[in-house]
């Protein structure tokens, strides 16, 4: 038998339940009893399986059986040295890796389009960013990926940083040129650092852009949850040889809980199995229904669906054509505005929308009649708001002005003020647009006349403004003091 | 022998017949359909172990998914059917002087399936008026504008592949592709079968899409409960306003035209 197609997890888990334990452990619901209405609609099998850490079922503290052998299968399966189970989503994974190879005043590498949990990571640390411009498409209005010649002059500004952190993709599907960054990286002694929280499929199917691993990078926060058909929350870490992993466990283990979910790892654990065993048909399926939809689209008219024209070798090194992002700014609808109008009246639930596009994301569970429906959806609001496109918002990358790091703006003294009247104040906080949960300010960041257009703008198409202290937006907390 | 076939009507409820042989079984990428050659209803096709037509009473369904339309509808030259069904529906509109019936139907092996055992079918299905499109429905009609004067959704079930026919997305692209004065017929199942919630959510989106909206019912017998509703949903005729002579029918007149549409209290109020 193939290795692969164990689920070592999972079968320990279906054994567990055989061999019907009397429970005097936690979780206090035992099997569901504790919670009738929960168990009836979850179903019992859900419930039961629902159970704490136990010698025959392993620890994720500190794997010895199964949870060790299902983390070999996840790292051969990866193409790597060593693969954790996160049970605190990607989040976890990517401040894992930063939190791994930075610490206290050192600097580290990244694109301002990342994720909010890599900042977040350099609040809790203490590390310094240094962003590298991403370059803007102005047309979709959309952060690209990195440039190697901005890359390399950031290098060279900042030859004591400790690690590059690389998005593959973004959350719109544009990747980075990764082996020539992890090139420059480590000529310089440089770590590596990829969120791959839209990249799980890269590493499973033919015709995606490279995974971060199989470039040479030196971790990488995979989102198995997101493409790869595990439940929400569980995610992958991947580890390269040239990492210490015994402290890269130990780093997980300051925040992780101490009873991480079988669920989640039983469906990690499965999702690895099939991936392996079916990846390359799952996702030779979802380029057809992504080719397919592009084709539909463009018959529509109006919507732009873009794809692998737009690379240039460079910031656009490669696109994910599985992440059907369509610009919607020629119809005279914003983005979220079609968001909004898809779940409200068709009952389709996208990814995200911005201010110029949506995102569409196809995955290992997708089928062709749920594609028509988005597809005649499109058509019908197509026809029905079809608007001229003059007043709207052309492009939404504005650069940031670092002032003082996130984790000193964050700890330090902070006043409430109306945020109509705190330009030129320095943020103690974070204000996101979510999704795409892209940062428009993060802590210690100078807050522009720009910026508070942008805010305003999109808390009125219907964002949802997240990061706030104030819940009601009227104020924002800026800096008065350091600490 | 006698080999009997239940249809689950409800979770403990089944309807029974028993058939001498069974004459075809096949799947498709989209469905499961098997033609029975039953002892009391003919030939029965029934798709996802659901009944969708047998010979003794397609008649009434057939009847009452075309004529309601085309007697009040002054001169409709172009149908759009969507969904073959057993192809019965085509006899029903060749009664008219239409010019042109396209049948839009994904799936291919269903096709030849009911051309194979119901030679009249094949009759129908070879008038020149008749185009068949073998493609995805909503596909077809997605980008389609002002060019027929009757759409007519001939889909049984609800479930499944057919779920994303019974949608707001669906109804409006039918809307788009509806000349100025044309009619939507939809069925919409049996209440005592289905549940109020679909029906009202159904009504919803018909009702979010065209203004006219009226329900008339028949008694088809080897449907659920037998009872069986359909939806008329017009841009401009009134429901009741009959301007053509009757065809030959054998469960179609005027008379329960008028009649078809008074609805039971319970019903009417799911539409309310």
């Amino acid at each position: 038998m193939n290795k692969q197609e164990k689920a070592p997890i999972f079968d320990a888990l279906k054994a567990h339940l055989a061999n019907k334990v009397v429970p005097f452990d936690v979780p206090g619901h035992k099997g569901g009893r504790g919670n009738p209405e929960l168990c009836e609609f979850l179903g019992s099998t859900t419930m039961r399986a629902d159970v704490n850490s136990m010698k025959p079922l392993d620890n994720l503290c500190h794997p010895i059986s199964v949870i060790k052998e299902a983390e070999e299968l996840a790292a051969q399966a990866f193409g790597c040295d060593a693969a954790f189970f996160m049970v605190s989503g990607t989040t976890a994974a990517v401040q894992t890796m930063i939190m791994s190879v930075c610490k206290h005043g050192d600097e580290i590498i990244m694109p301002r389009n990342v994720h909010r949990s890599a900042i977040n990571a350099l609040v809790v640390c203490g590390a310094i960013p240094v962003y590298v411009n991403p370059s803007i498409n102005k047309r979709l209005g959309i952060p690209l990926g990195m440039s190697l010649k901005d890359v390399e002059s950031a290098m060279n500004a900042h030859p004591k940083a400790k690690a590059i952190l690389v998005n593959n993709p973004t959350y719109y599907g544009i990747c980075s040129p990764l082996q020539d960054i992890v090139r420059l990286a480590h000529a310089r002694g440089m770590k590596v650092l990829v969120d791959e929280a839209h990249g799980t499929h890269f590493y499973f199917g033919d015709h995606l852009p490279m995974a971060g691993m199989h470039a040479g990078a030196d971790m990488a926060a995979v989102s198995m949850h997101k493409t790869g058909g595990s439940l929400t929350q569980s995610s992958f870490l991947l580890c390269n040889e040239s990492v210490d992993v015994g402290y890269v466990r130990q780093i997980i283990n300051l925040t992780q809980t101490t009873s991480g979910s079988y669920l989640l790892m039983a469906s990690l654990d499965t999702a690895r199995k099939n991936l392996v065993l079916h990846g390359k048909e799952i996702f030779q399926e979802n380029l057809r229904l992504a080719k397919y939809c592009r084709e539909e689209i463009s018959k529509i008219g109006g919507y732009y669906a873009f794809s692998k024209e737009l690379i240039n070798n460079d910031s656009i090194y490669d696109y994910d054509e599985t992440k059907l992002s369509i610009h919607t700014l020629d119809l005279g609808l914003a983005g979220i505005e079609v968001y909004d109008i898809l779940r409200d009246e068709y009952h389709i639930q996208i990814e995200f929308g911005d201010l110029s596009n949506f995102l569409a994301i196809i995955s290992a569970g997708d089928h062709q009649k749920d594609i028509e429906r988005l597809l005649s959806a499109l058509a019908q609001i197509k026809h029905r708001f079809e608007k001229d496109n003059t007043g709207m918002f052309d492009h939404e990358y504005i650069t940031p002005e670092v002032v003082t790091s996130p984790q000193k703006a964050f700890y330090s003294k902070k006043e409430a003020i109306d945020i109509h009247t705190s330009i030129n104040e320095i943020s103690g906080e974070f204000v996101m647009a979510y999704p795409p949960g892209i940062p428009i300010l993060a802590p210690g960041e100078r807050i522009t006349q720009e910026i508070l257009d942008y805010i305003f703008y999109a808390k009125d198409k219907g964002c949802s403004l997240t990061g706030f202290k104030d819940m009601s937006l009227e104020t924002i907390q800026v800096v008065r003091e350091e600490v | 022998m006698e080999l009997w076939f239940s249809e689950y009507q409800g979770k403990y409820t089944k309807f029974s017949f028993a058939s001498k042989e069974a004459l075809f079984h096949q799947k498709s990428n989209v469905q499961d359909v098997s033609i029975l050659e039953s002892i009391d209803y003919g030939k029965v096709v029934v798709v996802d172990n659901k009944i969708m037509m047998s010979e003794k009473d397609e008649f009434i369904y057939h009847e009452m998914i075309v004529h309601p339309a085309f007697m009040i509808h002054p001169n409709p030259k172009k149908i759009l059917v969507i969904g073959l069904g057993s192809g019965h529906i085509v006899r029903e509109i060749l009664k008219y002087e239409v010019d042109r019936i396209d049948v839009v139907e994904r799936d291919c092996m269903f096709v030849e399936a009911m051309k194979e055992h119901f030679i009249d079918v094949k009759e129908y299905l070879s008038s020149s008026k008749v185009q068949l499109l073998k493609q995805e429905p909503l596909s077809y009609l997605r980008n389609r504008k002002n060019e027929y004067d009757i759409i007519i959704l001939n889909a049984v079930d609800h479930e499944g592949w057919n779920e994303i026919l019974f949608t707001r997305e669906c109804y409006g692209s039918c809307e788009h592709a509806l000349t100025e004065d044309g009619i939507f017929i939809t069925q919409q199942a049996s209440i005592y079968s289905e549940e109020v919630s679909f029906m009202k959510k159904n009504h919803k989106a018909l009702t979010s899409i065209f203004t006219k909206v009226k329900y008339y019912q028949a008694y088809i017998p080897t449907y659920p409960s037998g009872q069986w509703l359909f939806g008329m949903a017009s841009k401009k005729y009134n429901y009741n306003e009959i301007i053509k002579e009757e065809r030959s029918t054998k469960y179609y007149n005027k008379e329960l035209h008028c009649g078809a549409f008074a609805l039971p209290t319970n019903i009417k109020e799911i539409f309310e």
